[in-house]
């Protein structure tokens, strides 16, 4: 009854109002905080109409109004106002800060909103204005440094590359460790389909991620759930946490455009640095000195001429009275360079000089509208960006629509569509492969090419012109490719067309209880060829392969909240269920034996019968869940959840799992009064969660090949498939504390965390003579306790001028309790060459690099042997994990009238890559470092000491008989033994200091245009500059190649980029 | 109120419930990518295929043992030359062998199993597949015993704890079986599998790409690998050696050169033999100076040898020109000059400075030879004290082989130097071009050939070679220089580095056996030389 009579009186209420909105005049007034200080962008609406403004800059504004009617002023972190209008024109208003800021509401697992003072568990959320005030280009980048306990890794050189993203560390060993990400209720896929050869580093194209189609303008906050008790509720694939993104919709009461636009700049940041005294050769590394030149004898005339088929630079020292034949003097098509002898010099233009700016311009505009019913948002973007390397080329168009409607005052609907075009050319090829060009500047390659000469990649009838020739009378390809032909001739494509999007519906049958019935959509389909064109070194080929994804989800809920025993007590509960279906198909294709016509790409242009293979999966996980929440007199609060998967990729007997939640939290500061003291909260919270595995893990199969002399052969899969498989379990255990002082200018929360999982679905590699490369099993408990500090303050508020700053800062010990019985280790990649791997080793931190080490004496010295070199152990050990000891951010912002300033400094301390390049940037004369101090002509000592070495039967071994090193090698030597040598000197450490954002705004004052609502110009700057880094040439970053659990490879990366550029942001 | 209240818990719970009895979840998870089961014959096609690949590869025979033993050398980076071979080679071998090893196990385990064995007939008769799986384990664990050492082994017909590979239901960490109770059990599984054999049924009806199916072939194939593992272990253990090799031979072995077991290759690339494969976008092999000197009659004791013309080609051609089988052959031996071997300035050198393979090697479709009628035929004669019959056979088998004029061979077993151990073994190493890992094992049983360039001496470049380098420090001469600790050749690979981290204990315990522990210069136990 009592709802009843509510409604009746709304109804009387909106009457009188509309009877009374006849006269309407100008009111104006001044809005002022509790200090008198005039607030600018303070919302003013017009109670029951879609009439709204904003104050400007001195706070002042002006709205059509009459008299009796309301107006809320509301601006974030003070107390909403309401004023009746009166008779009089002008009404000023003075808010008041809210002294429970705190008392901010959060959106929590499944959308559901929350106060903050109610969870027991962390969460921090991230605005979208601050996501997007450096313009990083891929959504999820711009939590770098912003979130505790968040760890970022992103090469940023590739074109829309891979992001590497862990909450709180690495919680299983094979499987999935990255965060659910979801998108206003849609879980979004985010997957990667780089090639597990990219992501070793040993080649391939970086596509990146999926999530790469979020965009960023559409975000209005991004919440990030770490622990278990947060994301419980989520099922088995938020074990991981989950990064709730929640987009902007429409206001009510305010019609708003918004136009945005700016262009990014992008350069090379971080480069190999290259030697510049001697050029092309192969040298003697038994002999000090460079050696001498080739001649050839043309036309009878002999010419000094480079040696063009050895791919490295130990050669003749830079000379320029020596005029030698480069490779481009063959040609009779360029009479200008041909038989022209040119002098033996560092070039113009050296292998650095063939990055470029990349340039991306972003234009969008959005549309919002809303009244007391309805709203709606409609908002498109496009972004057009080219690399750093010629001839790439990334553009993405999104359409947003969201709107919410009440039908009755009983029933809501709401939808959303999303509609992106990811549409890449030519992205970057990296890693020890000639699909890119890394390997040919920094890994194999000649240091005296001017890299300008060689954009003429071509003859006039279409031949490749390549410095790598055979012979000085042999033009075709050695090893490699011309560069620019690899870029412009070798090219690649890549689109994903997606949808995503809800509809759902909200029936209210009383106060008390509501149901929610919701269904989410994400499908995408995604394409991608890649060319290799008829001339080049490689086979000519192409080749396709086309995705489909599609993931369903169909939720119910029905909601319980009550108020109890005078309000004190608060109820709040639900039940619900959901059926997840995915379905994902791929068809790849190739052509084989090459390419019949030269520039046409299609599989029927195929020299043999081209392969065709089809891989399509099906998933399914039904779910039963539901949340009681009850909160106390604004002091104690408490969260029960329970939810049971019934999962399809697990055996009938293991594929049913429950797991429970508890979370808590008292708010000490209702009776812990102090002035200085603004609030207090200690909370915890206990939860399980459990996790399924991929399709077909459970019956061992064969593998079809291509058909061979009248037979399609058949294999065993060398994969071990398990029919008894159970659920990974991950049980989390989180405390934490928040405190604010000084009525918010301090504030402080702080995390502690204990997360164990066990009985781990891992892809075990075992020895093969058990007939298997590996096979899975349920093994092992990794554990995962850190600590997470979030320090906010605001030191500096004066009128016109503040300052606020927040550190965050996250440490995350990692250990790998146990394994399978008897095994120690489980490999998780091998890198590219040497037999170093990637590993889960009992007692240690996850991501162990294994390899070779130095041999070192009992004081640490490293040993060399009688020839000068170093020793290399027999044994492989620990050589450190790829995991940081922690990461922590410094962001301060900074605002002074109409402007406003910041940065972020991000910091990585710990963690390991292992350096190809290193390996072969040493090993072929390129890097800087095999030419300083004079050390082609002088040779080198080896820092260390001579000894005997003895080894035991298990390979330890022991140093005696110590002395000082004497022995000189040749500079060629000690760059060779990069790849002959031990493993342990390529592997470096992953510290980093980051400048990771610079931003600078200004609003632009706009009193002048009456159309225009506010202006703002921002300059922005992302990844500006690196310190701490302990080999100058590489960008940790780099060593992510892939957003999986393979990482710390450095294999030929594109050097990490900086960016920086303008923003111009009108709203009408 | 109350009642909806209810009513829609009580809807929800009914849901999940609906949910939870979805008996579809299984039929979800029915794999649509890869059967459970498939005819035996075409697991047989792509396994016989897969060993080929696996001792033939570029990396495996192409980086390791045709340069070994100085047939083929590297065009640049010469560092496998001087035995620097890459970790992955080895670990390709040890792996790739075990993987392949389970292809066999599958159809020996289709043929065995009363609920499969049935179908598993339609491919061929049981017995007969059971034998020809059991002569190619046999292969290929003897290739990869010999290549290591004590190794985990799996065996048919032979219950042994030792033998603990292919059981990954039983155990992750195989014990290495030691090489002497694996030399003995392929002993025992040859003799069993030439007497199972049944010569009036076919082997498979298809994908046999050896034999074509038939099974008296497979017999004398198993006789005749008898013959080969037998003799290794004579000095070692000759009553067991002498014992195999009576009763192969009274079973039966080859013959001629119809009874050569050779697999083949399809014309298409992806399907081509492995070499061809390695030279799609590369040259990185030519055939070496001491292998050309020998074939020239300028290294041993035997005249100029016309198989020099069928095995590699003239300096003219072109590498491009060879792959199309169009080049100008030539009969003049000077048109022939091999590759300095482990030259580490070899990319200065021209194409056309020395001699890549012939066209009769560098085809798609090159069947890779895993045993030939001249090996038996030298076999033989060691095992009868170097007799000269055998010995000429084996000559003039290979050289038919390799296609040379019926009177060329006549008129050059004519000029053979007497049978005695250095001719016969330096006729075999010729005979086992392409086969080298064979020559590898003889060359470390017993020191022959005795052609090969050693650690330390010195070569002298032709002066075409010379005069194709820098004049400013042309290298006229240089020492074969290897990696330490090697002064000969090395005596084993060692194990894969992996295996430290897969399967250490068992690895440490293998390696603690060995003479010299887990290193190259470990002598294995038949290597009596």
């Amino acid at each position: 009854m009592r709802t009843k009579r509510n409604g009746l009186l709304t109804l009387i209420l909106a009457f009188i109002v509309h009877l009374s909105f006849a006269q309407e005049k100008t009111v104006t007034g001044t809005v002022t905080d509790q200090d008198g200080v005039p607030l600018p962008g303070v919302n003013i609406v017009v109670v029951g109409t879609t009439n709204g403004t904003q104050t400007d800059f001195d706070g002042n504004y002006a709205i059509q109004a009459a008299a009796g009617q309301t107006l809320t002023f509301t601006y974030i972190g003070q107390r909403t106002v309401s004023l009746s209008v009166g008779a009089a024109n002008v009404l000023n208003a003075q808010m008041e800060e809210d002294a429970q800021a705190l008392e901010e509401v959060v959106v929590t697992a499944l959308g559901i909103s929350r106060e903050k003072k109610s969870l027991g568990y962390a969460t921090q959320a991230v605005s979208g204005d601050d996501l997007t005030a450096s313009r990083a280009n891929n959504a999820l980048n711009a939590l770098s440094g912003q979130v505790a306990g968040v760890q970022i890794s992103n090469s940023a050189g590739n074109l829309g590359g891979s992001s590497r993203i862990l909450i709180r560390g690495v919680g299983s060993i094979t499987q999935e460790n990255r965060p659910l990400i979801v998108v206003d209720g849609i879980p979004l896929d985010n997957s990667n389909f780089n090639t597990a050869a990219a992501q070793r580093g040993s080649g391939g194209r970086d596509y990146g991620d999926a999530g790469f189609d979020i965009n960023p303008d559409d975000i209005a906050s991004m919440n990030v759930l770490k622990g278990g008790p947060a994301a419980a509720l989520y099922g088995s694939r938020a074990a991981n946490g989950v990064i709730l993104i929640t987009t902007k919709t429409g206001k009510s009461g305010k019609s708003e455009i918004t136009v945005n636009s700016g262009v990014t700049f992008e350069s090379v940041n971080v480069v190999p640095q290259i030697q510049n005294q001697y050029g092309g050769g192969a040298g003697d590394p038994s002999t000090l000195g460079p050696p001498g030149f080739n001649q050839a004898t043309i036309g009878g005339r002999t010419f000094d001429v480079v040696d063009y088929a050895t791919d490295e630079s130990w050669g003749p020292r830079f000379n320029p009275t020596r005029n030698v034949l480069h490779w481009d003097a063959f040609d009779p098509e360029f009479p200008e360079d041909f038989l022209n002898p040119r002098p033996w010099v560092a070039p113009e233009n050296d292998i650095n000089s063939i990055f470029r700016t990349g340039v991306s311009v972003n234009n969008g505009v959005a549309f919002t509208q809303g009244n007391e019913k309805s709203n709606m948002r409609l908002s498109l973007n496009n972004t057009q960006t080219t690399g750093v390397l010629p001839n790439t080329e990334l553009n993405k168009t999104s359409v947003n629509f969201n709107g919410a409607a009440e039908l009755t005052d009983k029933f809501k609907m709401d939808a959303s569509v999303n509609f992106t075009i990811t549409d890449a050319f030519n992205r970057p090829a990296s890693g020890y492969t000639g699909d890119g060009v890394i390997i040919q500047m920094y890994h194999f390659g000649q240091t005296q090419l001017d890299f300008d000469r060689l954009k003429k990649y071509k003859t006039p009838d279409g031949r490749q012109r390549v410095w790598n020739r055979i012979a000085a009378d042999n033009p075709l390809p050695r090893f490699t490719d011309n560069p620019y032909w690899t870029l412009n001739e070798n090219t690649s494509d890549d689109k994903r067309t997606r949808w995503y999007g809800a509809v759902g519906g909200n029936y209210k049958f009383n106060d008390n209880l509501y149901a929610v019935a919701k269904i989410y959509g994400d499908t995408y389909s995604f394409q991608i060829n890649e060319r290799t064109a008829v001339g080049s070194q490689a086979q000519p080929s192409y080749n396709e392969q086309n995705r489909i994804f599609q993931e369903l989800n169909y939720e119910g809920r029905l909601h319980f909240d009550k108020n109890v025993m005078d309000n004190k007590l608060s109820i709040n509960s639900f039940v619900g269920t959901n059926r997840r279906d995915n379905t994902f198909s791929r068809l790849s294709t190739n052509t084989n034996g090459g390419l019949v016509v030269p520039n046409f790409y299609n599989i029927s242009n195929s020299q043999d019968n081209a392969t065709v293979t089809e891989f399509d999966s099906k998933r399914r996980i039904n779910s039963l869940f539901g949340s009681v929440s009850l909160g106390y007199d604004n002091f104690a609060y408490f969260t029960v959840t329970g939810r049971n998967d019934w999962s399809s990729t697990l055996p009938v007997q293991n594929n049913s799992f429950f797991y429970p939640s508890f979370s808590g939290s008292l708010v000490l500061s209702k009776y812990l009064k102090a002035d200085w003291l603004t609030f207090a909260k200690i909370r915890g919270g206990y939860a399980e969660v459990g996790s399924d595995t991929d399709p077909y893990q459970l019956v061992n199969t064969f593998i079809g090949q291509d058909p061979f002399l009248g037979d399609v052969p058949f294999t065993v899969a060398s994969s071990n498939r398990n029919a008894n498989l159970r659920p990974e379990e991950k049980q989390t255990y989180e405390v934490g504390l928040e405190m604010a002082f000084f009525k918010n200018r301090l504030s402080l929360d702080l995390t502690y965390y204990d997360e164990i999982t066990s009985d781990l679905i891992t892809g075990l590699e075992v020895d093969p003579s058990t007939g298997f490369t590996n096979t899975i099993i349920n093994a092992g408990e990794l554990q995962n306790k850190g600590i997470e500090i979030l320090l906010n303050a605001r030191p500096v508020q004066t009128e016109n001028f503040s300052w606020d700053f927040t550190w965050n800062f996250a440490k995350n010990d990692n250990e790998l309790l146990s394994l399978s019985d008897g095994i120690e280790t489980l490999q998780i990649a091998a890198y590219p060459f040497n037999g170093v791997t990637l590993n889960a080793v009992v007692g240690e931190r996850y991501g162990q690099i294994r390899g070779t080490n130095f041999v070192f004496d009992d004081a640490g010295n490293k040993v060399v042997d009688a020839n000068g070199r170093y020793l290399e152990t027999r044994n492989v050990e620990n050589l450190g994990s790829v995991i940081p000891d922690f990461n922590m951010g410094f962001k301060n912002s900074f605002s002074y009238k109409n402007f406003s300033a910041g940065f972020l400094i991000d910091v990585q301390q710990g963690g390991k890559y292992r350096s190809l390049t290193n390996i072969f940037g040493n090993y072929s004369g390129i890097l800087e470092q095999t030419a300083t101090n004079n050390k082609r002509e002088d040779g080198v000592i080896l820092e260390g000491v001579t000894g005997t070495v003895t080894y035991d039967a298990e390979g330890n071994y022991t140093v005696t008989n110590t002395g000082e090193n004497t022995t000189r090698i040749s500079a060629q030597r000690e760059g060779l033994d990069h790849f002959f040598g031990n493993d342990a000197q390529n592997v470096f450490d992953a510290d980093y200091i980051k400048l990771r954002e610079v931003t600078l705004g200004y609003n632009i004052p706009v009193k002048f245009v009456k159309a225009i609502q506010s202006a703002r110009i921002s300059a922005f700057g992302r990844n500006l500059l690196v310190w701490g880094l302990d080999n100058e040439n590489f960008d940790p970053e780099v060593a992510t190649m892939g957003s999986g659990n393979t990482q710390g490879s450095e294999g030929g990366s594109i050097p990490s980029t900086r960016t920086y550029g303008l923003n111009l942001q009108l709203k009408f | 109120m109350k009642n909806i209240n209810i009513k829609s818990y009580i809807a929800v719970l009914f849901l999940g419930l609906l949910f939870s009895c979805d008996d579809g979840l299984e039929s979800i998870n029915e794999n649509p990518n890869q059967p459970e089961i498939v005819p035996t014959s075409s697991i047989f096609s792509f396994a016989t295929r897969d060993a080929a690949r696996i001792s033939r590869g570029s990396f495996s025979s192409g980086r390791l043992a045709l340069p070994w033993m100085q047939y083929w050398g590297q065009t640049a980076y010469a560092d496998e030359d001087r035995f620097a071979y890459r970790e992955g080679t080895a670990q390709g071998i040890y792996q790739d062998t075990y993987l392949n090893a389970t292809d066999f196990k599958a159809i020996l385990d289709l043929n065995t199993n009363e609920d499969t064995k049935d179908a598993a007939a339609a491919s061929g008769n049981n017995d007969n597949q059971i034998a020809a799986s059991r002569v190619m384990l046999s292969y290929i664990f003897f290739e990869l015993t010999n290549y290591f050492g004590d190794v985990p082994y799996y065996s048919y017909g032979t219950d042994d704890e030792e033998f603990q590979a292919l059981s990954i239901d039983e155990t992750f960490s195989p014990v290495f079986a030691s090489q002497e109770k694996i030399y003995a059990d392929i002993l025992s599984e040859l003799r069993a599998a030439a007497d199972q054999f049944n010569v009036s049924a076919p082997v498979f009806n298809s994908g046999d790409n050896i034999f074509n199916g038939d099974a008296a072939k497979w017999k004398k194939f198993a006789n005749s690998l008898i013959l080969r593992v037998a003799n290794n272990l004579r000095g070692v253990d000759d009553a067991a050696a002498n014992a195999a090799i009576s009763a192969a031979i009274a079973s039966g072995v080859m013959t001629s050169n119809a009874d050569n077991a050779a697999q083949k290759f399809d014309t298409q690339d992806l399907l081509a033999s492995p070499f061809w494969r390695a030279f799609i976008t590369r040259s990185d092999f030519a055939v070496t100076a001491p292998f050309v000197q020998l074939l020239k009659g300028e290294r041993a004791n035997f005249g100029p040898d016309p198989r020099l013309f069928e095995m590699a080609a003239p300096i003219s051609a072109d590498i491009e020109d060879i792959k199309s089988d169009s080049y100008e052959r030539s009969e003049n031996y000077d048109d022939y000059i091999g590759i300095p071997y482990a030259f580490p300035n070899a990319n200065v050198l021209g194409f056309n400075t020395y001699s890549f393979m012939s066209s009769k090697v560098l085809r798609p479709d090159y069947s890779e030879m895993f045993m030939e009628y001249s090996e038996v035929a030298f076999l033989l004669s060691e095992i009868n004290g170097f007799s000269q019959e055998d010995y000429e056979n084996g000559v003039s088998a290979s050289m038919d082989k390799w296609g040379v004029d019926p009177a060329a061979i006549t008129s050059f077993v004519a000029s053979l130097p007497p049978a005695n151990e250095a001719n016969v073994l330096n006729q075999k190493y010729i005979a086992l071009y392409m086969q080298p890992s064979t020559a590898y094992l003889n060359y470390r049983k017993t020191g022959f050939p005795n052609t090969l360039i050693k650690v330390g001496e010195v070569f002298n470049l032709p002066p075409n070679q010379v005069e194709a380098q820098a004049p400013d420090n042309r290298i006229e001469s240089f020492p074969f220089d290897a990696i330490p600790p090697i002064t000969d050749l090395p005596d084993r690979l060692t194990y894969p580095i992996v295996l430290q981290t897969l399967n250490g204990t068992n690895r440490t315990a293998a390696a603690s056996k060995l003479s010299n522990g887990d290193a190259l210069d470990s002598k294995l136990f038949w290597d009596n030389n």
